[in-house]
């Protein structure tokens, strides 16, 4: 299982920079999983704003599971950036049984 | 060299917006944004659709909306009763959204931010239907989608400046929380616009009145203060009333009243865009006066716009009937229109709308409006005042006869509120009274005013019957008047008619 997550920065400002250092950070600390990240500058390719529809950058955002989380900024919060990371694919899904209360 | 030498002042757009560009002296400034700041519900998203499709429809500039609040589906959605398809534009590449309404994602905030992705979704919009004015509705949204506020003012201002710099003319929406005081939330005037726009809703006896006032528009002019617009089918439509220009050509063509007698009191009728008030009590014959004055118009080939806010059609076909007037007739020929309305049926901004859009339809040489009177029962007095300009100098303007009634409060004598506001801007004003003389009730007709123009002064009395109206000799008591002995020797009938009329005879001033 694969985490899809795509980083949309806006030109090589500081802000930019940051935010992919901060990144690449903390998934090198999760060497267990495979993180597919793309990085996509929307100076360059303002297509994917309007489709992903980008307000602010940086942007981050999980496209497998289709997250319903967002963060913006340039992640310089590490513990929600770890919140983010860790709600990654579920490896399993939950089982129910029907009428059986634990 | 100096770089300020070569600056010119700004020049305006037109918005096509009805009345817009009258008010604002010729649109919104060109490449730059103006802030149009309302209440909730006050129309601000409305004019500023109407802007864009104006604008691509008429001027053929294309344009950008920026959405804040709705989708674009719930605007394309919103407009289509109005007729406006914004998807065919769309389609067509005249106009292109952004959508930077609300998600339903949870955004975090994590360290430092822009909106350089707004930035970029506007500069790519602009970019692929070469965009020249653009919408942002409403701006005041951002501030609760993001929370760092310095942050968004910057960001705001980015991006005024950079419209600025690709001379995009733009239309900045924010929210007000109250009708008058701050003039908007946020305070995003303050760092971002030199023209401000406002439009109001306020709720006046128990009826909403929308009004649009300029605030400012830095290095112009522009009509000061609030006017009263609406919404209709066709969109926004500000009158602007007292803006009007007293600059409307005079005539010297005189047309008949359709009475020989009167039309030699008025030294040969009145002129052809004259406003002629009649004012009597009820059933002083102004509705007679008002027919006559019709049939003459018809009988003249003229096309006659008859308003009537107090009987029904068939009560106006009857009476004129009556007196040997065929309405029916003249409205199969095409001569006459005749409408028939409550003025309750809507307010006053609203009826005057409807009357302009009749007059440049129907073009009539005459229009009668009986009673104008009524239509005080639905207004303040300040409705009602700008109601009156706004009709009379429009119907000037038109080259249009119009003749106006007013009822009067009391049988005898008095004036009516009516004629408080409308006297000053008529052209000709005639009284009819009842006038008691002897136990026995006549009936008088004066013309007390008749601008560029003699007139006889004299009081006459007339008869109504089936032949119509019949004005015969002057109230004359010659001997009396002379000696000016005003009771004395028993009542004098022109003093008597002189308190009927609301005014003192010559006679009574002297010692």
């Amino acid at each position: 299982l694969k985490n899809s997550i795509k980083l949309f920065i806006a030109g090589s400002s500081g802000r930019s920079r940051l935010a992919i250092e901060n990144l690449e950070r903390l998934t090198r600390k999760r060497p267990d999983q495979e993180w597919d990240i793309e990085v996509i500058d929307i100076v360059g390719n303002p297509g994917a704003a309007v489709q992903y529809r980008i307000m602010a950058t940086p942007c981050l955002i999980r496209n497998e599971p289709p997250g319903h989380t967002r963060l913006i900024g340039d992640l310089s919060d590490e513990d929600s950036l770890s919140l983010f990371l860790d709600a990654g694919p579920v490896r399993a899904p939950l089982q129910f049984k029907k009428g059986a209360p634990a | 060299m100096n770089e300020t030498l070569k600056l010119e002042p700004v020049s305006k757009i037109p918005t096509g917006i009805e009345g817009f560009d009258h008010l604002t002296l010729g649109g919104l400034p060109q490449g730059r944004t103006t802030l149009l700041v309302g209440s909730s519900g006050s129309g601000k998203s409305l004019l500023s659709v109407e802007f864009l499709f104006r604008g691509a429809t008429v001027f053929g500039r294309n344009g950008v909306f920026v959405t804040f609040e709705e989708s674009p589906n719930d605007i394309v959605r919103n407009v289509k009763r109005l007729g406006w398809n914004l998807d065919q534009l769309e389609a067509q590449g005249k106009l292109a959204f952004v959508d930077a309404s609300p998600e339903p994602v949870a955004v975090m905030e994590v360290g430092r931010y822009d909106l350089e992705g707004l930035f970029v979704q506007i500069k790519e919009a602009i970019r692929k239907v070469d965009a020249k004015i653009l919408v942002m509705d409403s701006i005041g949204s951002l501030f609760s989608q993001f929370s760092d506020i310095a942050t968004i003012r910057r960001e705001i201002f980015r991006i005024t400046h950079m419209l600025r710099e690709a001379g995009v003319t733009a239309l900045m929406t924010a929210e007000r929380l109250a009708e008058y005081g701050q003039i908007s939330r946020h305070g995003i005037e303050e760092f971002v616009s030199d023209n401000v726009v406002i439009l109001r809703n306020v709720l006046e006896q128990e009826r909403v009145r929308r009004t649009i006032q300029v605030l400012k528009v830095r290095g112009d002019s522009h009509m000061k203060g609030e006017f009263p617009f609406t919404i209709s089918s066709s969109g926004i439509s500000i009158l602007p009333l007292s803006a009007m220009e007293l600059t409307q050509e005079s005539s010297n063509r005189r047309v008949g009243t359709g009475n020989q007698t009167l039309d030699e009191m008025t030294g040969g009728g009145i002129f052809q865009d004259s406003i002629l008030l009649i004012s009597g009590p009820t059933g002083g014959g102004k509705t007679l006066m008002s027919t006559m004055f019709t049939a003459e118009g018809c009988r003249m080939g003229e096309r006659v716009l008859l308003l009537a806010y107090e009987e029904s059609k068939e009560q106006l076909l009857r009476n004129a009937q009556s007196w040997g007037v065929n309405y029916q007739e003249l409205v199969d020929q095409g001569q006459l229109k005749i409408i028939c309305q409550y003025p309750e049926t809507m307010g006053l901004e609203e009826h005057l709308l409807k009357i302009r859009r009749l007059i440049e339809e129907f073009k009539p040489g005459r229009l009668v409006m009986d009673s104008i009177s009524a239509m005080e029962r639905v207004s303040n007095l300040r409705s009602f005042r700008e109601f009156v300009i706004g009709l009379t100098s429009f119907v000037k303007q038109q080259r249009c006869c119009a003749l106006l009634t007013s009822t009067t409060p009391q049988l005898s004598g008095g004036e009516s509120v009516t004629e408080a506001h409308i006297s000053t801007i008529t052209d000709v004003i005639m009284l009819l009274r009842y006038v008691e003389i002897n136990c026995q009730l006549r009936r008088g007709i004066a013309v007390i005013k008749m601008r560029g123009s003699q007139h006889e002064k004299e009081i006459r009395e007339f008869t109504i019957d089936r032949a119509g109206l019949s004005i015969g000799r002057p109230f004359k008591n010659v001997q009396n008047i002379i000696l000016g002995i005003p009771s004395s020797s028993g009542p004098d009938e022109s003093d008597q008619l002189g308190e009927m009329f609301g005014s003192s005879p010559s006679g009574k001033d002297l010692p």
